[in-house]
């Protein structure tokens, strides 16, 4: 099932969710998944994204969904002003990180889901003398500019 | 490894069907509360992996179908 964000029981009954978890068991932050499927109408599903604006911008986005994660970001750091929140998007959508005056999703870190896929390859199918430091530099340094990034890994995906 | 309270632990807590619930399997909502102090006490800091993109389909012990209707959340 997947949540339809213009709704205001969903906006509700989703931001009281986050609100909880800090009221309650005061955590410090989320990491919020699959934020890609909330993006777009289509999910991400089938989709290759080649970092191109029309792909980001159009009538594919899904702009409740872009709202509810704004309103979800603003309630977590007014609720705390150390929180982290930390978002899963493989899209790489930009603004992801922006603060929420600026018009972005207001995130303080993406995930950087391309990294644990590329050790695994390497540790699985590359003898070490094969291995490309070129490429292994583009892709711990290939991020939007200023944008932090979560370098992990080890993925269970 | 998500923690929000699932039916199927296949699913790595991924189907979620409990959205206020600590998953019974990793223990009781005091236990969590006594993680996440244990880790404050010691300088670190929790944070949560949240599905909020989707929720396990279950009709029956899931938030599907909720109100009677499939028109609730989705």
């Amino acid at each position: 099932m997947i949540f339809d964000y213009s709704k205001y029981e969903v906006k509700r009954f989703l931001l009281s969710n986050l609100a909880w978890y800090m009221d309650e068991y005061k955590v410090d932050g989320f990491r919020f998944d699959a934020v890609t499927s909330m993006l777009y109408h289509h999910h991400g599903i089938e989709h290759d994204f080649v970092a191109g604006y029309d792909e980001y911008f159009g009538l594919q986005t899904d702009l409740h969904g872009i709202v509810y994660m704004m309103l979800a970001n603003t309630l977590v750091h007014r609720t705390k002003k150390s929180a982290i929140t930390v978002g899963e998007d493989v899209s790489g959508f930009c603004t992801l990180c922006r603060t929420i005056e600026d018009g972005g999703l207001g995130f303080d870190y993406r995930l950087g889901m391309a990294l644990p896929d590329m050790w695994f390859k390497y540790l699985r199918d590359t003898p070490f003398e094969y291995w490309n430091m070129g490429h292994m530099a583009h892709q711990l340094t290939d991020r939007r500019w200023k944008e932090k990034v979560v370098a992990y890994s080890e993925s269970h995906d | 490894m998500a923690i929000q309270e699932h039916a199927y632990y296949g699913c790595f807590g991924y189907h979620v069907t409990g959205y206020y619930a600590v998953s019974s399997r990793q223990g009781t909502p005091d236990d969590f509360k006594y993680l996440v102090d244990k880790a404050h006490g010691m300088g670190i800091r929790v944070i949560v992996d949240i599905i909020h993109s989707h929720a396990s389909s279950n009709m029956t012990d899931g938030i599907s179908k909720f109100d009677g209707t499939d028109q609730c959340y989705e």
